[in-house]
């Protein structure tokens, strides 16, 4: 099975394709098939993978303009393994859960469309390959948002494309002038993640390639202050839209940060510790505040993503195996909460056409079941020990520790006011007394609702209880990872922090 | 013995899902059986463990499986079972499954029925988990499970509304007079775990440094290195893990939540928060007794701390009406108590003291659910009166626990109550000592002035609407083992100690035994006259402050709790919520998204503003052109005059 | 006393000529066939001209290597020999849509062919020769062919269009002639080569003069190839002419224009001459940056893609202004890949178009294309392909090319550049998004029946698909397409 990359990739699309044919009523059979049966094939290819090797695994490559040394280049480590599979089932788990009855043939197409670019973007292993993934991810999404999307849509998906777009241009211009200095130092063209990793950058261009490329992945995780796309983009895109955007689209851009700036630019990577740690703190205190502010549910669970995804951005940039691996971890968990989270709030909003939490209030008593669930995704969220949510926070914000015990501890606020912002949520929603009347009519969920989320419960607890499965070839990645980064560290001061930050023993003098 | 471990560690688990499997259906009797019995199952296997551990003294330690391994980090699920955990597992489970059998009669006409009892044992696994995990973090994951557990138990009754803050003290949610424990049972939730939250982060901190500085979580690894650690680190350790503490015990500043805990069913106040989960502070304490031996400087800090809530609890415990809340204040006194004696290197005395107060407080607290009950849920003692009569076995069992509580010979209380003092005593701190034994004196009188209130006196309950009974026969059995202990339990002293000393430090104190039989003299002394004092002002007066005398400030200032949640209300919480709304309305909306959008606006505008070479007549276009040109030989002239003759 | 020279035929090397003289030859062809009969329908037109253009083709890929003749006056190097191939396959293509479902007033008269083919031959003589004076009458022989195409389509406004662009035209042409004079009287010679070595040898004696001169040619190029500010033409003719014309203008006549300003800036790049180093620099971002902010604000699809055109024409005009290797191809690359997208997008516009529209008249206002997804989702998603690929998102045709034109920049360090290039993509973003915002996420107008593709029939919906096809599979063929181009640049040195 050496191809079973693409057929993950290629599959999706070329249903969408075919599925053209398929009449309007059959559709959604059809689109839960495909995204079951690409679902089973990635679990297959985790079968197929081999835990004890850190390197790349199933890796294809085919020239595709060979003179410029841009090349159809996939494969998958410890690093990607798990975005693809988590890609894969929130598909199959949003696709199952779909509820929206407007034009469904079309949204279907498109979401499978867009299953195919986001697993591109977490295969390709070569620069131009994973922007052209990256950039083609835009337009499902801008279709999706400004299609089936609320009353500012349009406004809302061109004001998403546009940013992020202008974002990873920079990003390309970055790529472009990383394979020129490739060039100027072995005398060919390539885009190769693998040459790249071989070439050590010189520390001034080091910098401002990292700059390029945060240019596009901060837009993209978001990370304050670039994220004001994402409230809108949350706020207006339906159900399905808001649960791929928030579990799969942000992981993008951390991912890139660890695929692409760790590797490539060590020594910049640790010169910008401090600033990035830095930007990831005032998302996480700033936007856990902003999210305490709102009256709409679904904006709490939007900006708390932004506040999340902080904390991963803290822990990739503490550069030690803790702090990454549970960065990695915790992209898997925010990633299966989040869209959790957001399928949660689209139920009460399919039931009631509002997402206000005024218009709620003791749910609990008329929808236990619902309760129980968001209950559970919402002790995840604010990262319960056996919950999924617990393992990357805490291990990202260990790792972060050595670098700088300050701003870790005002990074852990995010325990506290997490807990704010959701417990309030929660009892605003679903404690007191019913005080609007058609609350007391509702009907708790069954039958397809539950279908969908039942799973995500169970991998909640699972994983929480029992995250090996996942840690274990993180860890070795990441340990690979690391050690490159030191090989390749050029400043001295680079190595022995490095160094500093992967041992233990006594800090404090 | 490692299955009966897992039997005592798991069965309370499988209780609880077995109950939460009913957690929808209606009141189903067996669920609170199965429950009970299966804690019975748990309670069982500990004394079978304690007894083995008693007769071998060796320690139980397995390994379930790993938990989080990546980097440098291992942390199993591993639990061991020593001389000290296995005394923490009695008591839990004995307390627990007294409270279970309670709980059936108490919830009896609850709707959640089911669910509270899935809740409770749920509570039960965690902490069990807490006490027998064998790591820092394992001890974390119950420490959050209890958490947790206590949210879901104190918000139990969700569905009440929030009663409005007034200034009126005999309404206002604030004050120890009102009917209201609190705002409601969910905003008394919320700020329980928040508040615990704010602690955990803490402790969070002190798991990082002893990692980075050890390497592991592991109790053995990390008490047999943490002398090597220069002292500065341990200090930082010890107060870290102490904020956790803090936290979870309620000791000032994070003390309001447990009084408003109080919205919780009597019996979770019983268990949770009175016999075991408030008492995990004092637990790690002890737990971790290696650490904080190492910085007797910060020992004494938490000596000092303990010795201030005791009081500062106890004279709020004074002048409060509303039941469940006193008998919280004198928790969290005993609480002080706990954390003088773990403060001043006397750790088994801590845990001894843990341990008889789990007993008198359960009891007491369960007895007061008892006269909640039989008065329709009537909370301020002094709308009751005259309940002896009515309620005989549940008065003599309150009395018993009151007794205890004060400390009279020959009671649980009294040996560990005297045994701090001495400690206190006996490490020179002598105004620990004073304030400790001024404590008692107050203890004595609050204790007695419920008893008082509920049971003698006239009866100033409604006599339409309330019919006093006794409850159910089952339920006071269930009370009687724990007041049987509360009253023997001091008599098991000396083989505790043997037992404990194996793991703990012993005393080094030097105090003669006459000026131990002084101490005990003068502390038993005061005990009694507080009795005395409340007894006969009741029978005298019939009551305790005259009007005059409750609006004198410093009155109001104790019914008002210290003023701690209008506090809290006005410099943390609203503020909070004002800087959020500023943040989103202003900075997020106004200036960031303002911004970028501006941006984008400039562009268009610029779009606009070009537009207008684009008039569709030909003469500008010619004009254009022409200019163009123009503008090129003038920039070739220029060019000429500036860069080429410099 | 004159002496009388003597030429041999060989000398003249009548070859280079001979792609001229196969278009010029049909031309004529089509004209008499004309005279004889008017009985023939315009398809038989069409296909003769293609036919000619084809076997043109033909003549131009069988030269390999760079030819002088007639004195040096004719120079069919690899770059010509490029641009010819783009000049004539773009025609041919273009021609093809003369084939609309309704008739139009030009296509009737079978001249308006005959001119077209005259029109390539002047183009053919713009890129095949260093000498100014030949340039300059390949200009003229496709500018007043052009000007006559489009009065041709018969609309008051086309022969406005006509009448303007003719104007200016002349203007430009004055500028050309002017400046070309003043190079003559300081270089003595009319050939970019040997001009080149003049300067070079006598160190850029009178140099004033030299930049005047230049000044006035750059003026007249930028007629050509729409540089701002000599752009202001460019909208209205596309305009009053019929959106297959206006894709054609857009596309044929400026990579004539290019090559004439490779040829031209050769000379200053290569002494790495300052002054026109600053002026392009100037020249170019201006064109990348005004025409695409103007894009923005407008409301008629044609005249947005007027203006997007505009900015693509400063795009490439970089290559220009770089002046390596590498960048040359990635102007043929950018071109011919932009060729196709284009054809697409005005073919499309085209079949769009019918004579008598109540609510739209000739116009193509986006409200037109409002809810296309609903009526006719595969015409909605070819349209938004195109202007993906426009917009330079991957792994659409123009993206590639683009790519290859910043990697260029990069390359040579004019790393401001590049980001300008960069950000100008992201601006042109917003008005390419327009469009699939009215297309897919807009509701239909009301009360409007147009009909779908009322314009359209199997040829046109060929020539679509066709080019939709190319732009979406273009990244299986860019490597070949390089090897051809950077053979054909590598063959003319530059």
């Amino acid at each position: 099975m050496e191809y079973i990359l693409t057929i993950i990739i290629f599959f999706p699309a070329l249903a969408a394709v075919m599925g053209f044919v398929v009449d309007k009523n059959s559709i959604r059979a059809y689109g839960i098939l495909v995204v079951v049966v690409e679902f089973l094939i990635s679990v297959y290819m985790w079968y197929l993978f081999d835990n004890s090797d850190a390197g790349i695994q199933f890796a294809e490559f085919i020239p595709i303009v060979s003179q410029y040394g841009i090349s159809y280049n996939i494969g998958i480590d410890g690093i990607s393994l798990f975005l693809v599979l988590m890609t894969t089932f929130m598909t199959m788990i949003a696709v199952i859960g779909l509820t929206e009855k407007k034009d469904i043939k079309n949204l279907i197409l498109t979401v499978l469309f867009l299953e195919m670019t986001m697993i591109g973007v977490f295969v390709a292993l070569d620069a131009i390959l994973f922007y052209l993934f990256w950039e083609l991810s835009l337009v499902p999404m801008l279709y999706i948002v400004g299609a089936w999307g609320g009353k500012l849509r349009i406004y809302a998906s061109v004001k998403f494309f546009l940013y992020t777009f202008t974002g990873s241009l920079l990003m390309l211009v970055g790529m472009l002038y990383l394979a020129y200095v490739y060039f100027q130092f072995t005398g060919n063209w390539s885009f190769n993640l693998m040459d790249w990793d071989m070439l050590i950058v010189p520390y001034h261009l080091q910098l401002w390639l990292f700059v390029a490329f945060f240019a596009g992945f901060a837009i993209k995780v978001p990370m304050v202050p670039f994220h004001t796309w994402l409230p809108y983009a949350h706020g207006q895109a339906p159900t399905i839209g808001s649960t791929i955007l928030a579990a799969v689209l942000l992981k993008m851009g951390t991912y890139g940060f660890v695929r692409f700036s760790l590797p490539l630019f060590p020594d910049a990577s640790v010169a910008f510790m401090i600033p990035m740690a830095i930007l990831a703190l005032i998302a996480i205190i700033y936007t856990a505040m902003v999210a305490y502010a709102q009256e709409d549910i679904k904006q709490v669970v939007a900006y708390s993503s932004v506040s999340h995804m902080g904390v991963i951005i803290l822990g990739i940039f503490a550069i030690n195996t803790e702090g990454i691996g549970g960065a990695l971890f915790l992209m898997i968990s925010h990633g299966v909460v989040s869209g959790a989270l957001f399928m949660l709030v689209g139920v009460l909003y399919d039931k009631r056409g509002t997402k206000m939490m005024s218009e709620f209030g003791g749910l609990a008593k008329t929808m236990p079941i619902f309760a129980v669930i968001f209950g559970v995704m919402l002790m995840a969220s604010v990262g319960l020990p056996l919950t999924i949510g617990f393992v990357g926070e805490f291990l990202s914000l260990l790792g972060f520790f050595v670098v700088s015990p300050t701003i870790t501890i005002i990074a852990g606020l995010t325990i506290v006011l997490g807990a704010v912002y959701m417990l309030v949520l929660y009892k605003k929603t679903f404690f007191g007394p019913i005080t609007n009347p058609i609350n007391e009519k509702l009907q708790d969920i069954k039958g397809r609702e539950l279908f969908a989320l039942a799973p995500l419960v169970m991998i909640v607890i699972f994983l929480g209880v029992y995250p090996k499965p996942i840690l274990e070839p993180v860890n070795n990645t990441v340990k690979q990872l690391v050690q490159k980064m030191y090989i390749k560290a050029s400043e001295p001061t680079t190595k022995s922090k490095i160094a500093k930050y992967n041992t233990i023993g006594e800090k404090i003098q | 013995m490692e299955t009966y471990l897992y039997i005592a560690l798991f069965s309370p688990l499988v209780g609880s899902l077995f109950a939460g499997l009913f957690g929808n259906s209606e009141r189903k009797v067996f669920t609170g059986v199965v429950t009970s019995m299966l804690l019975g199952v748990s309670m069982i296997s500990s004394l079978i463990l304690l007894n083995y551990i008693f007769v071998t003294s060796d320690i139980i330690h397995v390994k379930l499986m790993d938990w989080i391994v990546i980097g440098n980090i291992n942390i199993p699920y591993g639990f061991v079972v020593d001389h000290v955990s296995v005394v923490m597992m009695v008591v839990v489970t004995i307390v627990s499954t007294m409270v279970h059998i309670h709980s059936i009669g108490y919830m009896d006409h609850d709707r959640s029925f089911n669910r509270f009892f899935s809740y409770l044992s749920a509570f039960v696994f965690s902490m069990m988990v807490l006490v027998m995990s064998d790591n820092f973090l394992g001890l974390f994951i119950g420490w959050e499970g209890v958490g947790l557990c206590s949210w879901l138990l104190i918000g139990f009754w969700y569905h009440k509304k929030d009663q409005p803050t007034t200034k009126d003290i005999y309404n206002s949610p604030y004050s120890t007079l009102s009917p209201y424990s609190s705002i409601s049972p969910s905003y008394a939730a919320n700020e329980a775990f928040i508040m615990n939250r704010v602690a955990d982060l803490g402790m969070l901190v002190g798991i990082f440094l002893i990692y980075w500085n050890i390497g592991s979580l592991q109790y053995d690894i990390v008490f047999d290195k943490i002398g090597e650690l220069n002292s500065m680190t341990v200090v930082l350790i010890a107060c870290t893990l102490f904020i956790g503490a803090m936290g979870k015990s309620a000791q000032f500043p994070f003390n309001t939540w447990l009084a408003n805990a109080m919205e919780g069913p009597t019996p979770v106040s019983a268990l949770i928060h009175a016999a075991t989960m408030v008492t995990a502070g004092v637990y790690l304490i002890v737990r971790a007794n290696e650490i904080f031996t190492v910085v007797p400087e910060v020992g004494y800090f938490i000596a000092s701390l303990g010795a201030f809530v005791a009081f500062g609890a106890a004279t709020m415990a004074l002048v409060a009406t509303n039941m469940k809340k006193i008998i919280a204040y004198s928790t969290l006194s005993q609480l002080g108590y706990m954390f003088v004696a773990g403060g001043l290197g006397a750790y088994w005395v801590a845990l001894f003291h843990l341990a008889t107060h789990a007993f008198f407080k359960s009891v007491l607290f369960l007895g007061a659910g008892n006269v909640m009950h039989a008065t329709n849920d009537e909370i301020n003692i002094k709308k009751m009166g005259g309940l002896y009569k009515h309620m005989k076995s549940t008065a003599i069992i309150m009395i018993i626990a009151s007794v205890a509580l004060s400390g009279i010979y020959p009671f649980a209380g009294f040996f560990s109550k005297d045994l701090i003092l001495e400690v206190a005593f006996g490490t020179h701190s002598y105004i620990l000592w004073t304030v400790l034994w001024i404590t008692a004196g107050l203890t004595a009188f609050y204790s007695f002035r419920l008893i008082m209130y509920v049971f003698f006196g006239k009866e100033n309950y409604d006599k339409e609407k309330v019919h006093p009974h006794e409850t159910y026969a089952f339920v006071i059995a269930s009370m009687a083992p724990l007041a049987i202990l509360a009253m023997i339990a001091g008599f098991f002293k000396d083989s505790y100690v043997k037992l404990v000393t194996n793991t703990l430090p012993k005393l080094n104190i030097h105090v003669s035994p006459e000026t131990v039989n002084i101490l005990i003299a003068i502390t038993s002394f005061i005990a009694l006259g507080g009795i005395a004092f409340a007894v006969f002002v009741f029978i005298k007066k019939g009551g305790y402050f005259s009007d005059k005398l409750q609006n004198r400030f410093y009155f109001k200032t104790l019914a008002n709790q210290y003023y701690m949640p209008h506090l809290i209300d006005k410099l943390i919480n609203k503020p909070y919520l004002k800087l959020s709304k500023y943040c989103f309305k202003v900075i997020d909306s106004k200036i960031i998204d303002a911004i970028v959008d501006t941006i984008a606006t400039t562009i268009y505008k610029g779009g606009e503003n070009s537009r207008i070479m684009q008039t569709a007549n030909l003469s500008t276009a010619l004009k254009w052109m022409t200019f163009g040109l123009v503008a090129f030989i003038v920039f070739v002239v220029v060019y000429l005059n500036l860069i080429v003759r410099g | 006393m004159i002496q009388p020279i003597s030429i041999s035929f060989e000398q003249l090397n009548v070859l280079t000529i001979l792609p001229m003289i196969v278009t010029i030859f049909g031309a004529l062809t089509i004209l008499t066939i004309d005279l004889i009969t008017d009985k023939l329908h315009k398809s038989f037109y069409v296909m003769m001209t293609i036919m000619f253009l084809m076997i043109d083709l033909a003549v131009v890929l069988t030269y390999s290597n760079d030819t002088r003749g007639f004195f040096d006056l004719m120079l069919v190097d690899g770059i010509s020999l490029l641009a010819q191939a783009i000049i004539l396959v773009g025609s041919a293509l273009f021609v093809l849509l003369a084939l609309s479902q309704s008739r139009f007033h030009e296509y009737r008269y079978p001249e308006y062919f005959a001119l077209f083919l005259f029109m390539v031959a002047g183009f053919q003589f713009m890129v095949s020769s260093d000498s100014l004076i030949l340039i300059f009458v390949g200009i003229e022989t496709s500018s007043m062919a052009i000007y006559t195409i489009i009065a041709m389509h018969n609309r008051s406004k086309s022969i406005e269009a006509a009448i303007k662009y003719f104007t200016l035209g002349a203007l430009a042409t004055a500028f050309f002639a002017f400046g070309s004079m003043v190079l003559y009287g300081v270089s003595g010679t009319v050939e970019l080569g040997k001009m080149a070595e003049v300067f070079v040898s006598s160190g850029f004696a009178n140099y004033p003069y030299i930049l005047i001169g230049t000044v006035f040619i750059v003026a007249a190029l930028g007629f050509k190839l729409t540089l701002v500010p000599f752009h202001i033409w460019a909208p209205d003719v596309y305009e009053g002419s019929s959106a297959a014309l206006a894709g054609f203008i857009s596309i044929v006549p400026k990579i004539a224009g290019f090559v004439v300003a490779l040829r031209f800036f050769e000379i200053f790049i290569l002494v790495e001459n300052t002054f026109v180093y600053y002026l392009l620099y100037f020249i170019i971002v201006a064109t990348m940056t005004v025409p695409n902010m103007i894009a923005l604000v407008q409301t008629d699809i044609k005249r947005m893609l007027a203006y997007s055109s505009i900015s693509h024409a400063g795009f490439a005009l970089v290559a220009v202004l770089v002046g390596t290797t590498r960048a040359t191809e990635g102007l043929f690359l950018y071109w011919i890949l932009f060729l196709f997208t284009n054809l697409g997008a005005f073919a499309i516009l085209w079949v769009h178009r019918r004579k008598k529209d109540k609510k739209f008249g000739d116009g193509h206002p986006f409200e037109k294309f409002a809810g296309l997804v609903k009526t006719s989702p595969i015409t909605a998603s070819i349209m938004g392909l195109f202007m993906l690929s426009l917009a330079g998102v991957p792994p659409f045709s123009l993206f590639w090319g683009k790519m290859y034109l910043i990697g260029a920049t990069i390359s040579a360090d004019e790393l401001v550049l590049a980001i300008i290039m960069a950000l100008n993509s992201a601006i042109a973003v917003y008005y390419y998004l327009k469009l699939i915002v009215f297309m897919f996420l807009k509701d239909k107008v009301e009360d409007t029946n147009i009909v779908v593709m009322g314009n359209a029939n199997t040829t046109l919906k060929s020539v679509i698909g066709i080019s939709a096809i190319i732009t979406t599979v273009s990244v299986l063929f860019i490597d070949p397409l390089l090897e051809f181009i950077g053979y054909y640049v590598g063959i003319s040195g530059f």
